[in-house]
């Protein structure tokens, strides 16, 4: 019993400490246009950083393009908006219908996602409006409003963590070497010993 | 392939797999009580809630995959004889996790069956994969009882149990396409997941060899496949620590 209480523990702590990350992959959807949401980098904002928001567009109508597309993004929180941007057609995505925009969240929170769209010319397709919400749960450390000195040391810091980051990749791929080294040595070994 | 036959339990509620089962649940349940307790969006506790059953079911699945391969190998390897029971329960677990990453995520996120429509082909691929893991680890819950082993005798059982692995690449394809933690994939937990996947397929390749020695198809000295995907994984794994060396040498991050 104590065994199972401590390896629940283990897995509540590991369960618990999965990264705070914000609601990614959602889809909206109004009329015959509908949206889903992805977030780069890794669906991880983090507040004073620039952050990549691609939205994959489908009219069941087949009406709407983006090139046609009047649309505009905008990020809000607590009702009062934050920034308009405009909505870019990634001209690389042929096959689909994306866009993209990129906002700088200042601070963590909870923010709501406005995407508005109308046809430039004509009627094409019926206007639309997409509400999303969107949680940013960490900072990225180079917040604006920091000291000379102090921003030159917290960039510091960041190239520093950034550096951790690639070392721990690089040992874990050390890693995957030994494993690959060892295993046939311990596997052969235990063969022979079980022969 | 090493023929072995499912270990019974007797006392079920005694055992390792009710154990399992009920750890699982209150794993399950606290992650429920954690999300609406401490995220403070009702969107962000429905993202939280599918990604951290998603990898729980992830994990479990890798679990009960390496079992069979590790105990084969490392015969003497600490509690073998309970991982070997407990392995059916971890099974169960997997589709439980995954039924509720699934459901929360379709009908939470994307909108259930309306939102389909708005689905593009690669989404609705990954969707499709997922949903036929889902099926298969349904069917293999259904049947991971001594009654159904019975039933279907185990030759068939066994069969149908072999679709695990069917499941296992449909649910690697699934989150490659669609999971944020695997869209750097070179980042921290590929990494990490790199490395995992080495050791099961490597183990799995020396299983497959002994199959072929079992079966009188191969008894030469060396094992091929074992050596073959050992060796294979050995120069990626150089490679990838060439370019993370690299890359930390000259400051390239």
């Amino acid at each position: 019993m104590k065994k199972l209480i401590a390896i629940l523990s283990v897995v509540c702590v590991f369960g618990l400490s999965i990264p705070h990350q914000t609601q990614a992959h959602v889809l909206k959807s109004e009329g015959t246009v509908g949206a889903v949401l992805h977030i780069l980098p890794q669906d991880d904002p983090a507040a004073g950083e620039a952050t990549t928001l691609v939205l994959s567009f489908k009219d069941t109508a087949e009406k709407m393009r983006l090139q046609e597309c009047d649309c505009t993004l905008s990020l809000k929180r607590s009702g009062e908006t934050i920034s308009t941007v405009q909505l870019e057609d990634d001209a690389v995505a042929r096959s689909v219908q994306r866009g993209t925009a990129v906002v700088t969240f200042p601070e963590t929170g909870v923010y709501e996602l406005i995407v508005e769209g109308s046809p430039t010319s004509g009627e094409s397709f019926s206007p639309f409006l997409l509400e999303y919400s969107i949680r940013v749960a960490r900072n990225s450390g180079a917040m604006t409003k920091v000291p000379d000195e102090a921003s030159t040391q917290k960039r510091s810091f960041l190239a520093d963590g950034e550096s951790q980051r690639t070392a721990a990749q690089f040992l874990l791929s050390l890693i995957g070497v030994v494993v690959m080294v060892g295993l046939p040595f311990v596997v052969m070994n235990n063969q022979k010993i079980n022969n | 392939m090493s023929g072995e036959v499912p270990p019974k339990s007797n006392n079920v509620l005694n055992s390792i797999r009710a154990k399992i089962l009920s750890g699982g649940f209150l794993v399950a349940v606290g992650l429920f009580a954690y999300a609406q307790f401490f995220i403070p969006s009702q969107a962000g506790v429905i993202f939280k809630l599918q990604q951290g059953y998603a990898l729980f079911a992830f994990g479990l699945l890798y679990l009960t995959l390496l079992i069979s391969p590790l105990t084969l190998a490392f015969p003497k390897f600490p509690s073998a004889g309970l991982l070997k029971r407990g392995r059916r329960a971890l099974g169960q677990l997997v589709f439980f996790y995954g039924a509720l990453h699934g459901g929360i995520a379709f009908f939470g996120q994307l909108g259930g069956f309306a939102g389909v429509q708005f689905l593009d082909n690669t989404y609705r691929l990954a969707i499709i994969l997922s949903f036929s893991a889902l099926c298969i680890l349904f069917l293999m819950t259904i049947t991971s009882f001594d009654a159904a082993v019975a039933r279907l005798t185990y030759r068939r059982w066994k069969l149908l149990h072999r679709l695990v692995y069917v499941a296992g690449v449909f649910l690697l394809m699934h989150a490659w396409m669609l999971g944020s933690h695997f869209a750097d994939r070179f980042g921290l937990f590929m990494s990490g997941m790199y490395v995992a996947l080495a050791f099961l397929i490597s183990l799995e390749a020396n299983r497959f060899d002994i199959f072929l020695r079992e079966k009188q198809v191969y008894n030469g000295p060396v094992r091929i496949f074992f050596s073959l995907v050992t060796g294979l994984f050995l120069a990626f794994f150089i490679w990838l620590a060439v370019m993370h060396g690299v890359a930390v040498k000259e400051g390239l991050v």
